[in-house]
């Protein structure tokens, strides 16, 4: 079984994309996605398959593109000094943008609760369970 | 807009205005720089506040929706209370999502949901990204045959503003749809097109989102193509001077004219050619890197001036910068530094004079901006507001960075649009209201009103700023 279907079926949610060009794109990502699961287990995202949709549609888009500046999914020396600032900062300027981030990530759908799921899903913020 | 690539070699500029200006002793000047985001503040647990990407648009909705199939978008609309409003990813300048009531998110709405193989079309649903449209599209053998060169925007945010890219044999995206499905403020399900429910259909396709929400489209698409995009350092008035046969010659042409400086960035793009390699890339930092040096300049005596020699030195013998692939992948470009954007389209043949006046102006009145501005072609078509309704259009953008006051430079360039008819972009900053964008619409305005009062009678889709361009 190719690597993308292996990991696309390891996944609890899949991602709406069908083409050969998108599946390579996804394939990068989702490498990344995994190797930040694995490096910060304790933080690991526990995405429903709506916010899997949600990430593939506004945080992949420059969190899994190298080209655009933004720190990396799955490369934890991106986020070290960004992760030290605490969910609750990275949350708050989520949702206001800062800089090159655009307000709330272009995720109008997002609730607070998806923010913080998608925040650990790209940081790989650890998050001490309530 | 696109701007700088690497033509724009960032060490060399910044290089040759240390060099100039001993750069590394002045503090950066420049235009006083008046943080212009909202006050909108948030703290975790809070209700989240909407803002949009360029941070000049927010509004705290009581309600927030976000519909996963047109059953639940019906069920929403019905229900809905307050002004109601659709966002997709928030893309737009001018105020067309911000309600305190009720925002519905298309996000969820999003994909493939069709496709015709023998005559290039597909349906999708009209939340899908233009980041992702390209390659659901290819991966059914098709492609749009143009597309914006950014891809951020939602497809049903991009069709309600009569989103467009540039070249002289292709229309904006409202011109490839061949059917849409409106959910009206009733809730209901219409399906339009040139053979049913003509008259929405020719509101709809450029709508503001005044008539209801776009929940699918059909496009026009053709088979999946390569293309290959040049860009390369010229000298504005030589490429004015060449403007027609530039933009017969090739498939799609804009250029980017440099305030305060002679230069201008052309790009070409074109089918792609065996052998054709990509060289170079987007620098998406380059329009700061042009800030860093004009603020380090500007205030000198004669700082305009010594702007212009160092852009020239250090631009002005830069090769090429070429680009090759999928026409999905060359057509879009990153876009990392915010801005603010004003955009009028003015007939096709005034488009020379228009851009000339607006960087004598700039020029003559020493005004401190840097950002580049953009200058585009795009066909006729005949939806009642597109900006193209009727006439050959010219669109040249003007842009202000993100945390800069945009409004005393608009202020000065939007009379030159008026001057030349221009019709303003709906989803970009403009001043105008109901009574003058009435006249540069005397065709169809009134038609438009017709089918929204039909579909909207509360108007129940309008919020401020709708009610100031359609009804004050």
């Amino acid at each position: 079984m190719p690597t993308l279907q292996r990991l696309q079926k390891a996944l609890p949610w899949r991602l709406p994309l069908r083409s050969p060009a998108i599946f390579r794109f996804v394939a990068c990502f989702l490498g990344l996605l995994l190797a930040s699961v694995v490096l910060t287990a304790p933080a690991r995202a526990d995405l429903d398959e709506r916010q899997g949709r949600l990430l593939s549609h506004n945080c992949v888009q420059c969190h899994a593109r190298p080209e655009t500046g933004a720190p990396l999914m799955g490369n934890p020396p991106d986020w070290k000094a960004r992760n030290e600032q605490g969910m609750e900062r990275l949350l708050t300027n989520t949702v206001l943008g800062l800089r090159g981030m655009p307000p709330l990530g272009y995720c109008s759908a997002c609730s607070e609760q998806d923010l913080r799921e998608l925040i650990k899903a790209v940081s790989g913020i650890e998050v001490a369970a309530e | 807009m696109t701007v700088p690539r690497n033509s724009i070699s960032r060490r060399r500029l910044l290089g040759t205005a240390a060099a100039g200006a001993a750069a590394s002793l002045l503090p950066g000047c420049g235009p006083a720089t008046t943080d212009t985001h909202p006050r909108v503040s948030f703290r975790p647990g809070e209700p989240l506040p909407w803002i949009n990407w360029a941070a000049n648009q927010t509004c705290n909705p009581a309600v927030r929706a976000a519909p996963a199939s047109e059953a639940e978008l019906v069920d929403v609309l019905r229900n809905a209370r307050g002004v109601v409003r659709a966002v997709g990813a928030g893309h737009s300048f001018s105020g067309v999502v911000p309600t305190d009531d009720t925002l519905i998110s298309t996000d969820l709405l999003a994909g493939l949901v069709g496709h015709d193989a023998e005559n290039n079309q597909a349906t999708v649903l009209a939340g899908t990204r233009l980041h992702d449209l390209g390659p659901l599209l290819a991966s059914v053998g098709q492609a749009l045959p143009n597309m914006p060169d950014m891809d951020y925007p939602a497809l049903g945010g991009a069709l309600a503003s009569s989103v467009h890219a540039t070249g002289a044999g292709f229309g904006s995206m409202c011109s490839y749809v061949t059917g849409l499905t409106l959910v009206t403020p009733a809730g209901e399900v219409l399906e339009c097109s040139a053979d049913q429910n003509r008259e929405v259909f020719q509101a709809a396709r450029t709508a503001v989102g005044a008539l209801g929400i776009v929940s699918r489209v059909t496009l026009q698409n053709q088979p999946s193509f390569d293309l290959t995009e040049v860009a390369t350092i010229g000298r504005t008035e030589d490429v004015l001077d060449a403007i027609d046969e530039l933009r017969e010659r090739n498939r799609h042409f804009e250029f980017f004219p440099l305030l305060h400086s002679k230069l201008c960035i052309a790009v070409a793009t074109n089918p792609a050619r065996p052998g054709d390699a990509t060289v170079g890339s987007d620098d998406p930092q380059a329009v700061n890197t042009l800030r860093r040096v004009f603020d380090t300049v500007q205030w000198l005596p004669g700082g305009s001036g010594l702007y212009d020699k160092l852009v020239e030195l250090a631009m002005g013998g830069e090769a090429a910068t070429t680009r090759t692939g999928p026409s999905y992948q060359v057509l879009a470009h990153v876009r990392v530094v915010r801005f603010r954007e004003m955009e009028y389209t003015v007939p096709a043949a005034a488009g020379p004079a228009c851009v000339r006046e607006i960087l004598r102006t700039v020029r003559e009145r020493n005004l401190p901006v840097c950002f580049p501005l953009e200058y585009r072609y795009v066909q006729a078509d005949d939806i009642w507001l597109s900006m193209f309704e009727g006439r050959d259009g010219c669109s040249i953008s003007v842009h202000q960075y993100g945390d800069v006051d945009y409004r005393p430079y608009f202020a000065e360039i939007e009379p030159i649009f008026w001057k030349y008819e221009g019709r303003p972009h709906w989803g970009k900053v403009h001043t105008l209201d109901a009574r003058r964008l009435a006249a540069l619409y005397p065709r169809h305005w009134q038609d438009f009103h017709e089918v929204r009062e039909t579909l909207d009678p509360q108007g129940r889709l309008l919020n401020a700023h709708l009610k100031h361009i359609f009804l004050s």
